[in-house]
């Protein structure tokens, strides 16, 4: 293919048409009428071919992967797992990479953006003290921006957990995710960001949480979880997990599900955790450290009918005893 | 490339390859990656029609040296993903160049899915990857058959933008 089609402007309306006919023909379940209608656009015009074709570029590289589709899925999920939680850390990185630039140009675009990033790696917590006596505890993997707004100082988070804590003195300390708003009225709250969704857990006081982009404002009073997904609140069941324990270097669980035990687990330890959904059901009440991994999951193998397997010195799966 | 912003770009380089190298080779701690990715940023500006009107050279190559580090990243990150998928799940790859290919490919994937909602995410790759029916996935992830087809435009829709970009 030369460079010169690949530069050849489609217009939005024939892209669309492409996109359409592609639907069409991936169902799987195409009849000999649509082939015949899909050749008849082909052919008549050049600009569809040149649309077309473009398309069958994003479709070379999954021909490839196809070859192990089990090991291509699990690869792209474990990658997109380790960025997840190693994002906070390079995000780091190049805010301190612009700063070495910012005498320069200090007031560009790019640098108000950059340089007011908190960042923590896996396994590394942060507590900010901020004016008049709030407190912001930043959980691992986690990256956000402070702003100064009219309404006093929002925190920009991009993704992991904080717990904020508000003070005596001075304006509340918003919270705010590209999913949804949330303005305390004196009190400690925590939202966690993961995936596209925000979640919000009142432990004390009211919080006026509100989807971004979106008029609506709902109290959301103490002990009480929502989710914010989609541009909609909804109500997220009782996890069993106290929401603000990783503030304090733990996980307190009360029959909560084993998933969400180990999920906890592996934001603090190097490596990875594997895990199936059998395991992940599990029930498991207790209170794990999260600054000694190791010792929580032998734990959790010493009352659970679980066995830990090392696949290597990083690598460690969980599975079911029975199940060999 | 018109000879006055090859000029212009001869003057960038003068100016600040250095400054880009070491400022990299700090942050990667590694002064090859930090030449490589240096010597790719040029490589990047050369590549362009027309140079964009810098006021701010240094935020300008620091910008599209982000990016760049990020696709390493992203890169290191498949690679060991694979490695270790591929030793868990004893998938047998024939040669050292077919896996190499596979890698190169799910790093474009990666990229190319990069910022798709989970659903959409899963219902392209149940397609694509796995080879399900329209119907097939709309069962599997007890969704709409309608539903299922507006997922599919939305994907390659965004992954068209990618591409381009």
């Amino acid at each position: 293919m030369s460079s010169a089609s690949l530069n050849d402007k489609i217009t939005e309306a024939v892209f669309d048409q492409a996109i359409q006919w592609a639907v069409v023909l991936r169902s799987g379940t195409v009849s000999a009428d649509q082939r015949a209608a899909f050749a008849a656009w082909l052919g008549s015009a050049t600009a569809h071919e040149t649309a077309w074709r473009r398309l069958q570029e994003i479709d070379s590289d999954f021909a490839v992967a196809k070859a192990a589709p089990g090991a291509a899925k699990t690869t792209l999920a474990a990658a997109r797992n380790s960025r997840r939680k190693k994002r906070g850390a390079v995000l780091g990185g190049l805010a301190a990479a612009m700063l070495l630039v910012g005498a320069a140009f200090a007031g560009s675009d790019t640098m108000q953006r950059w340089s007011a990033d908190v960042a923590t790696g896996t396994a590394e917590q942060r507590t900010l003290d901020l004016a008049g006596g709030s407190r912001v505890h930043v959980d691992a993997g986690t990256s956000l921006d402070i702003e100064a707004t009219a309404q006093g100082t929002v925190l920009r988070l991009h993704e992991g957990a904080v717990v904020v804590q508000s003070g005596d003195a001075g304006t509340p300390i918003g919270v705010a995710t590209a999913e949804g708003n949330f303005v305390p009225v004196g009190t400690r709250y925590v939202v966690t960001r993961t995936d596209r969704a925000t979640d919000l857990s009142v432990i004390a006081g009211t919080v006026s949480a509100s989807p971004a982009d979106s008029s609506v404002v709902q109290r959301i009073g103490f002990g009480t979880e929502v989710r914010i997904v989609d541009g909609a609140i909804r109500p997220l069941p009782a996890s069993g997990l106290r929401a603000d324990a990783w503030a304090e270097g733990i996980i307190e669980a009360d029959d909560a599900l084993l998933g969400a035990v180990l999920d906890g687990l592996a934001a603090h330890r190097r490596g990875w955790l594997l895990f199936d959904d059998e395991v992940a059901a599990l029930r498991v009440s207790g209170v794990f450290r999260l600054d000694d991994t190791d010792r929580a999951l032998t734990a959790l193998e010493s009352v659970l009918p679980i066995e830990l397997d090392r696949v290597r010195g990083w690598v460690v799966r969980v599975r079911l005893r029975d199940a060999k | 490339m018109p000879p006055s912003a090859a000029s212009t770009l001869d003057v960038i380089y003068t100016e600040h390859h250095g400054w880009l190298r070491r400022c990299l080779s700090k942050r990667t701690g590694c002064v090859h990656l930090a030449a490589d990715i240096t010597q790719d940023v040029f490589v990047r500006l050369l590549k362009r029609n027309s140079l964009p009107e810098m006021r701010e050279p240094r935020a300008y190559l620091a910008r599209i040296a982000h990016g760049l580090v990020v696709d390493q990243w992203r890169r290191a990150a498949i690679e060991r993903a694979w490695l270790e998928t591929a030793a868990l799940l004893h998938t047998a790859v024939t040669s050292a160049e077919e896996q190499a290919e596979i890698v190169e490919a799910l790093v474009r994937i990666d990229m190319l899915l990069d910022g798709l909602k989970p659903r959409t995410r899963e219902v392209f790759l149940l397609s694509r990857l796995d080879g399900l029916t329209y119907p097939e996935i709309a069962q599997r992830l007890s969704v709409s058959l309608s539903t299922v087809e507006k997922d599919m435009a939305r994907a390659m829709r965004h992954c068209y933008r990618v591409l381009i970009d």
